[in-house]
């Protein structure tokens, strides 16, 4: 090869040394995601207080008992094979005359008062004021919660799937039967968008 | 031209590309420093969002407790009614507060126990509103009753303006 | 003169050219990275105290180092903005001044600590009920001794040195035993003397030490309160710094924070920090005055729980009108309206509590 010929090979593996430099700097520096310390914060507090919060509620109209130990009551007037029930069975009073604490009235209602309140506070909330979507489930006989819906375990269930990613929050809940877990499975809004 | 000649405006063409090169690479550099730094100042101008909502989720002029101790995620109903709307503390004592919140707004929904379901109590504990677009944090509390001894579910929103 | 060496002439001076606004480019190209390294030396800072803060908003307790900071000269002071205003407190880092703006903060520092490994301890502070939170800096090269006695030491004694930082370099001696404390070449030695009087204590093991690295304070009083006073190394002996005044505190984390602190003829950074926690006293118990006037509206309290309340209303106005110019007012009657509005409301508030009352806090 003569001279200046490989001075021009030397100049073009220059160039191309540069340009991949060029390419790592621009994928790795200027276009790398930011951490988003807001929604991180948020996401961890929020699921977490969400149903510690939830729990703890008092029922003003039923005996000024918490939600808590309406679901208590309900989990421990349920002895086997607890049926799938969903928004439906609410309004269809299939949760009625179960436990013994009775909210108003004469028939044991605490599934249903419970619930009801459980389904209201998520949708006002998560639903209308944070505009975010949600999953909650409460099992029985689980140890922890479960990634896979097994539905002879599924006392209550609202909410869809979350097509993406999630933060999820367990808590369980120790009854005279077995212990209850609550699952708020919060959609992630970053991944979906 | 000579041979001499021709090598020495070789020469300074080499050393001006060479110092163009060095310069545009420098420049990139610089530019990439100031994305980063940005990024890092937004990072911290977000942190700081969060202190202020730190501070105002734990303050004792909001919380529950009992005999002294604080109780975190719970608020007293009646430190709540005393302290919102115009009247309230919080908007009286102006300078005090705004050294804490800053230009910000918040709002306490209770979301039980309400007389109305429908119109669920609103209570605005403090407003100093900049007008550009706020970070908004919500969380979820209990609104606690003493004199009732009961618990309401309640969601603080914290809309807090750089 | 020939061509060639005319050549060789203006070689010399081109090449001296290019070489000297390459050296420029590269100088700029360090400056430039100087500057970028300070502001992100400065965010880490900044970062740093607000994640402090925010644990301690958490409810952490906090007693641990704090590595993150870059080996460097950190200044803490304390001073007055203006007539008629709260004196304000902030670290310094080289040229950079990080304000301490949120008044649920109360600050207890050294004036000047040097890192890598400065301490950080928090103390909650209940006058009754909580109103803010105390943080205790300081740093591992600073050298801690106590002195007591021993044999007649109470339990506060104790309390003291066991809530001191975990990696604090503390030492303890008994009064007695004082010839045998030994200079370690140390950077900063503060001396504290519980209940002792440090007049005549001889410092000539540190006489080769800077007088402004080492200090003292005398503590006469015990964990409910008392009196501080500041000493500064002259010679061997121990000057007070201010002959005339010694400063009154009252509770446990004041007087924690004492011994945190540095006091000069020229700095009042302990009584600015009292003045600061009592500003936040002042509308916390505004703020649990005005909760009592809603209290007083509930249908259906009994008579006693209405005397009660009204009783109660008027000691914690009492309380924050008492403070309402803290900045102004003598600091010794306010401990004295402290001290005593604390056990008026802590009895007021079991009283409540017995009787199935709202409680007062």
């Amino acid at each position: 090869m003569k001279k200046a010929q490989m001075e021009m090979m030397g100049l073009t593996i220059i160039v191309v040394l540069l340009a991949f430099a060029l390419l790592f700097v621009v994928r790795f520096v200027l276009l790398a995601e930011p951490d988003d310390t807001k929604e991180s914060f948020v996401e961890s507090k929020l699921a977490h207080s969400f149903v510690s919060t939830l729990l703890d509620t008092t029922a003003v109209d039923c005996k000024k008992f918490s939600v808590e130990e309406l679901l208590k009551d309900c989990r421990e007037g349920i002895y086997t094979d607890p049926p799938l029930w969903d928004d439906d069975a609410l309004q269809t009073g299939n949760a009625n005359g179960i436990g013994t604490i009775e909210c108003d009235g004469t028939t044991p209602n605490s599934c249903t008062f419970a619930l009801t309140m459980i389904s209201d506070i998520l949708n006002e909330t998560l639903g209308k004021k944070l505009n975010i979507d949600y999953e909650f489930i409460l099992y029985s006989d689980s140890p922890t919660c479960e990634t896979v819906k097994n539905p002879s375990n599924v006392i209550f269930h609202t909410g869809p799937t979350c097509p993406g990613t999630k933060k999820q929050v367990c808590q369980p809940v120790p009854t005279a039967v077995t212990d209850i877990q609550l699952r708020l499975d919060i959609c992630n809004r970053l991944a979906e968008t | 031209m000579k041979k001499g000649q021709v090598q020495m405006g070789e020469t300074i063409v080499i050393l001006l590309i060479f110092i163009i090169l060095v310069g545009l690479g420098f420049a990139f550099y610089a530019r990439i420093s100031k994305i980063q730094l940005a990024q890092e100042q937004f990072a911290l101008e977000e942190q700081r969002a969060i202190q202020r909502v730190q501070t105002i989720t734990h303050l004792p002029e909001l919380l529950c407790s009992t005999d002294g101790v604080i109780a975190n995620n719970c608020v007293d109903l009646y430190k709540v009614i005393a302290n919102s709307n115009e009247g309230g503390v919080f908007n009286v004592n102006n300078v005090f507060y705004e050294q804490l919140f800053g230009f910000s707004r918040i709002t306490l929904y209770q979301l039980s126990g309400n007389t109305d379901p429908q119109n669920p109590t609103t209570y605005i504990l403090y407003t100093n509103e900049k007008g550009e677009e706020p970070s908004v944090f919500y969380f979820p509390v209990l609104l606690h009753d003493s004199s009732q001894n009961v618990n309401h579910y309640a969601l603080l929103e914290i809309k807090v303006y750089r | 003169m020939k061509k060639g060496s005319l050549t060789i002439q203006f070689n010399w001076i081109l090449v001296l050219l290019a070489g000297a606004v390459i050296l420029l480019f590269f100088m700029g190209v360090i400056q430039y990275a100087t500057q970028i390294a300070d502001q992100k030396r400065n965010i880490l800072i900044g970062t740093t105290l607000d994640s402090i803060s925010n644990s301690i908003k958490s409810g952490d307790n906090l007693d641990k180092p704090i590595e993150s900071i870059p080996n460097i000269n950190v200044e803490y002071q304390c001073a007055s903005p203006g007539e008629g205003s709260n004196c304000k407190c902030s670290f310094i880092v080289g040229d950079r001044q990080f304000d301490i703006d949120d008044p649920s903060l109360i600050v207890f520092s050294p004036s000047r600590m040097k890192s890598p490994k400065v301490l950080v301890k928090s103390l909650e502070w209940d006058a009754p009920f909580r109103t803010a939170n105390f943080l205790y800096f300081t740093s591992t090269s600073v050298r801690y001794i106590f002195i007591l006695d021993q044999t007649s030491a109470g339990g506060w004694e104790t309390d003291v040195l066991n809530s001191t930082h975990r990696d604090l370099k503390k030492e303890v001696y008994d009064a007695s035993e004082t010839n045998t404390i030994k200079s370690k070449n140390d950077d900063r030695v503060k001396f504290i003397f519980l209940n002792i009087n440090p007049d005549s204590f001889d410092l000539s093991e540190f006489e080769s030490m800077n007088d402004a690295d080492v200090t003292a304070v005398a503590i006469a009083g015990d964990e409910f309160g008392g009196q501080l006073s500041y000493y500064q190394k002259k010679g061997s002996t121990l000057e007070p710094v201010n002959p005339s005044t010694s400063l009154s505190y009252r509770g446990f984390p004041f007087l924690l924070g004492g011994i945190f602190t540095d006091e000069t003829s020229d700095s009042a950074n302990f009584q600015c920090n009292q003045k600061r926690a009592y500003e936040t006293l002042h509308y916390v118990a505004n703020d649990y005055f005005q909760r009592m006037n809603v209290v007083e509206t509930i249908p259906d309290s009994t008579d006693f729980c209405k005397t009660l309340y009204a009783t109660a209303k008027d000691h914690l106005g009492s309380l924050s009108d008492a403070l309402a110019t803290s900045y102004q007012s003598d600091l010794a009657t306010m401990n004295d309206a402290i001290s005593t509005s604390i056990t008026i409301l802590d009895d007021d508030n079991k009283e409540a509590i017995a009787n199935s009352c709202v409680p007062l806090y």
